[in-house]
């Protein structure tokens, strides 16, 4: 079984190693005038840059910072994640953003009526309206039941 | 609600960061518990009194007692 910390580092690993190839990939091997490839080849830039950033941060930190300093480092984000105060002021401010976005996202499809926007549009902006409005009404159902 | 947090703590001779570092809460949360800007859990209320050795009534006031009296 392996370690924790060998874990870790051969996830870092990974993630370098996938980010550099999907980076190469993305900016030399996928190179055309089609649109969709052109997309493609984007999407692998973004992505590779993204996955490789990370893979070479988490190497480097776990390289500078010592284990004794990491597992404190690790032990105080572990309190102020879980800090009752810190969780009830997460589900306070959750709970406003939900309600100011349905405004926000009813206001948003109204104007994209007004502005006679292609209707697949205006029907994806009303989809995202109803996924909130369906997760809030489960999510509140769930959470009724098991507290 | 009104407490005594901030008069024990100095009893018993901690900083804040000590405190919230024995009950393994932000040191913000017992500034705020001080200041009486946030109500405690039941759990930490708890925890705050077994850490004194004391009541939670003895820390904690509930404002409703008060009026009764």
């Amino acid at each position: 079984m392996m370690s924790k910390d060998k874990k870790k580092i051969w996830i870092n690993l990974i993630s370098t190693v996938v980010g550099a190839v999907l980076f190469y990939v993305g900016g030399f091997v996928l190179d055309s005038e089609v649109q969709s490839i052109k997309m493609i080849s984007g999407l692998c830039i973004g992505l590779g840059a993204a996955t490789f950033c990370l893979g070479i941060g988490g190497l480097i930190s776990m390289l500078l910072i010592s284990k004794s300093k990491t597992e404190e480092i690790e032990h105080r984000k572990n309190i102020e994640v879980n800090d009752e105060r810190n969780v009830h002021i997460r589900e306070k401010a959750g709970a406003k953003f939900n309600h100011i976005m349905v405004y926000v996202l009813t206001a948003f499809v109204l104007t994209l009526g007004f502005m006679n926007a292609e209707k697949l549009i205006i029907i994806m902006a009303s989809a995202l309206l109803l996924i909130q409005l369906i997760l809030a009404i489960f999510l509140s159902d769930y959470y009724a039941k098991r507290m | 609600m009104k407490n005594n947090l901030e008069e024990k703590r100095k009893e018993y001779g901690i900083t804040q960061e000590e405190l919230a570092d024995k009950l393994e809460v932000s040191r913000q949360t017992i500034n705020s518990l001080e200041k009486g800007r946030y109500n405690p859990s039941i759990l930490l209320a708890f925890k705050i009194a077994r850490l004194f050795e004391l009541s939670i009534e003895d820390i904690f006031i509930y404002e409703g007692s008060e009026d009764d009296e």
